[in-house]
């Protein structure tokens, strides 16, 4: 069962949910456990899990080289290139890396054929593991504006399908391309969400690109309650949206947060509601 | 020589624009013909690669001299690789900035 | 006119509040404009009763339209394009969730039945506020560029200060480290990042911080929810001194900063007298780092 953990609004207890998850999965005998850290900008999981990193690579994009002699300067890839990553000078094409989208256009098309891919790297993988859970992240280079292409090499590298196993994916907080790009192929997506004005508002815009635009099947994880619930509780049921677990806003979890310790760690209360929420998202899947 | 001014509008009265890449026309004035050409910028729209596609720009039209704000690290490659030179103006109107241009030249 | 942007690296460490905060005491004294450019969660317009005054379409990136009519089924598309973007059911059909809009499909088509069009993805909304104009961002539901619109925000919140002859165009930033917050950040005279005690928030303030460094952005710091941890705050605040980043104020763990959230107003109006000193003394030192003046000169000197 895949789970992506995701949240509208940054700073709503995501990856410390997430991580909680994998360890209350993997105490109650499920095997295997895997969690991909997918916030590429900023990964954090590694600070809780505490993980020993065995295997790295780095991962880039495609990007063109020009053959100076070959060239002509006809112009038609920086005509074709809708990133502005080519610039004809006249005397030599000028590559922006940083700008190009690795779509291969400007390659297959040079009609000199000068043009050749060269791979162009935007960050760094890793995978390990912290006791049993299977652990991977991926971190984007700094000045790089890219994650979502690390996004999709961290999948293809360490997600699988397993039919007893559990993956959990910690996606980036927001609502745009990678989150979108973090979450697909998740059975079930669980959105984070604070019972505040701004958590209300960005839950969501977070549920219109997940459920709406995409398809997938999205509940509710409300964190940081104060017990004035509501508004959240009155939007979820207006949206069909099912409310699998309300966890309490304490200042003690917040500070052994801050200092690296899980919510598993500080309340072990919290298993086994934990373990019946992924009880009930299995069921789901059993039953569809 | 040809130069160019970065402008918020269509007209010498109007402002310098406030980003190189994504100013809305530009102003080019032509010394040798008398003549001044109104280019507008189709990238000026996007923010990705936006100061690449105005300075391929100022190159297709043969501009030697640009006058515009601060032109981020990849225009200024290409600029200057590309052999056109730059005056530093802002808070002006492209009139006053075309002058600015000219007279930093015969200095 | 000078401009501020509002940054935090890890999102929740309070940035939009306190950015409402100081938007409000800058606003006493100084014509101002709000650009909201955390498109992906717009909660500047929460704070601030607004109207709308203008709604603009917003274009993100382009995409691939594909005419079923014209369309052979042949897969040429699909071999071409290097994002999954083609789903070759019945009809074929493009997936504007993975499109890039290169160009690759339609170049290869071999009957012309794929354009590249202009795509709407939302709306820049200009409105007006107590304080000022407020420029902010409605992206429609998963869709890409938050950093084209932020930079579509930031063109118009600098046009709404010319023509305001605003002293301070104040843009709350959006999280993280990458494009959206490059486009937030650029031409600004001073970043104010917004940290908290926890690794979390240090790791992430670290990377914002090499970012604007990258791009020659001065900025100072505060610090959020100071009390939570004394350790990590200290680590912070000698962080902050190893890189030459200013420290302007403190702000501690209070549920009056969230109080404030609820009742949907800035925190400098919820009467607590300790918080709107310590949110002063930010806004002061800001000013001072911006030299932006303390009021606007009422009678223009001659």
């Amino acid at each position: 069962m895949i789970v992506a953990v995701a949240s509208g609004k940054g700073g709503t207890g995501k990856t410390t949910l997430a991580v909680s998850l994998a360890l209350a999965a993997a105490r109650a005998g499920v095997e295997p456990v895997t969690l991909l850290d997918l916030d590429a900008e900023a990964p954090n999981a590694a600070l809780l899990l505490d993980p020993v990193l065995e295997e790295r690579r780095t991962t880039g994009i495609p990007v063109p080289e020009v053959d100076a002699v070959r060239c002509d300067h006809c112009g038609e890839c920086v005509r074709l290139c809708r990133a502005h990553a080519l610039a004809d000078i006249g005397t030599s094409v000028l590559v922006f890396p940083d700008l190009c989208i690795g779509c291969g256009v400007c390659t297959a098309w040079c009609p000199q054929r000068a043009i050749r891919e060269v791979d162009h790297v935007l960050g760094t993988l890793e995978a390990g593991r912290a006791g049993p859970i299977a652990f991977a992240q991926a971190q984007l280079d700094p000045g790089r504006a890219q994650p979502a292409p690390l996004i999709r090499a961290l999948k293809a590298w360490k997600m699988r399908a397993s039919p007893t196993g559990l993956t959990l994916l910690d996606a980036p907080p927001g609502a745009s391309c990678s989150v979108m790009e973090a979450a697909r192929g998740a059975d079930h997506v669980l959105l984070v969400a604070e019972p505040s004005v701004f958590g209300l508002h960005d839950l969501g815009k977070a549920v219109g690109a997940l459920r709406d635009a995409m398809g997938l099947d999205v509940s509710v994880v409300i964190n940081q309650s104060v017990g004035r619930d509501d508004a959240i509780l009155r939007f979820c049921e207006e949206n069909a949206l099912a409310v699998r677990l309300v966890l309490p806003f304490e200042r003690e979890i917040a500070a052994a947060y801050a200092e690296g310790r899980s919510l598993l760690e500080v309340r072990p209360a919290c298993e086994a509601p934990l373990v019946e929420l992924l009880l009930q998202l299995r069921t789901k899947e059993q039953l569809a | 020589m040809k130069i160019a001014v970065a402008s918020n509008g269509p007209h010498w009265s109007s402002d310098v624009a406030d980003v190189f890449g994504r100013s809305p026309y530009f102003l080019v004035f032509d010394e040798e013909a008398g003549s001044a050409q109104v280019v507008a910028n189709p990238g000026a729209g996007i923010t990705s690669g936006s100061g690449v596609g105005a300075a391929q720009l100022l190159l297709d039209h043969g501009v030697d001299l640009l006058a515009a704000p601060k032109v981020g690290p990849q225009a200024h490659k290409v600029l200057s690789e590309g052999g056109v030179r730059f005056c530093f103006c802002k808070g002006m109107q492209a009139r006053a900035a075309l002058k600015e241009a000219r007279r930093e030249e015969t200095v | 006119m000078k401009q501020l942007v509002v940054l935090s690296g890890k999102g929740g460490t309070g940035k939009t509040s306190i950015a409402a905060a100081l938007a409000d005491l800058a606003a006493r004294a100084l014509r101002v404009v709000l650009v909201d450019a955390d498109a992906d969660a717009a909660n500047l317009g929460l704070v601030f009763d607004h109207t709308e005054t203008s709604v603009r379409p917003f274009f993100g990136v382009d995409v691939a339209v594909l005419d079923p009519d014209l369309c052979m089924r042949c897969g040429c598309c699909s071999d071409a394009c290097r994002f999954g973007a083609v789903l070759l059911g019945d009809p074929f059909s493009i997936d504007g969730t993975a499109c890039e809009g290169c160009g690759a499909c339609a170049l290869a088509c071999p009957t012309e039945a794929i354009r590249i069009e202009p795509h709407r993805a939302g709306s820049a909304i200009c409105a007006s506020t107590r304080l000022g104009p407020l420029l902010y961002g409605d992206l429609y539901p998963g869709q890409e560029s938050t950093g084209k619109l932020v930079a579509a925000l930031r063109d118009a919140g600098s046009r709404a200060g010319r023509e305001t002859a605003a002293d301070l165009v104040l843009v709350d930033g959006p999280p993280g480290t990458g494009c959206p917050v490059l486009a937030a950040s650029t031409g600004v005279d001073l970043a104010l990042l917004v940290t908290e005690p926890s690794l979390s928030a240090l790791q992430d303030l670290e990377r914002v911080l090499d970012t604007l460094q990258h791009f020659g952005t001065p900025a100072v710091a505060c610090i959020n929810k100071a009390d939570l941890h004394a350790g990590l705050a200290a680590r912070i605040r000698s962080f902050l001194r190893r890189r030459d980043v200013p420290l302007v104020g403190e702000i501690s763990f209070e549920p009056a900063m969230r109080d404030a959230v609820e009742r949907r107003v800035p925190a400098t109006t919820v009467g607590d007298e300790v918080l709107t000193r310590n949110l002063e003394r930010i806004w002061r030192r800001v000013r001072e780092a911006l030299a932006v003046p303390a009021a606007r000169r009422t009678a223009e000197a001659s």
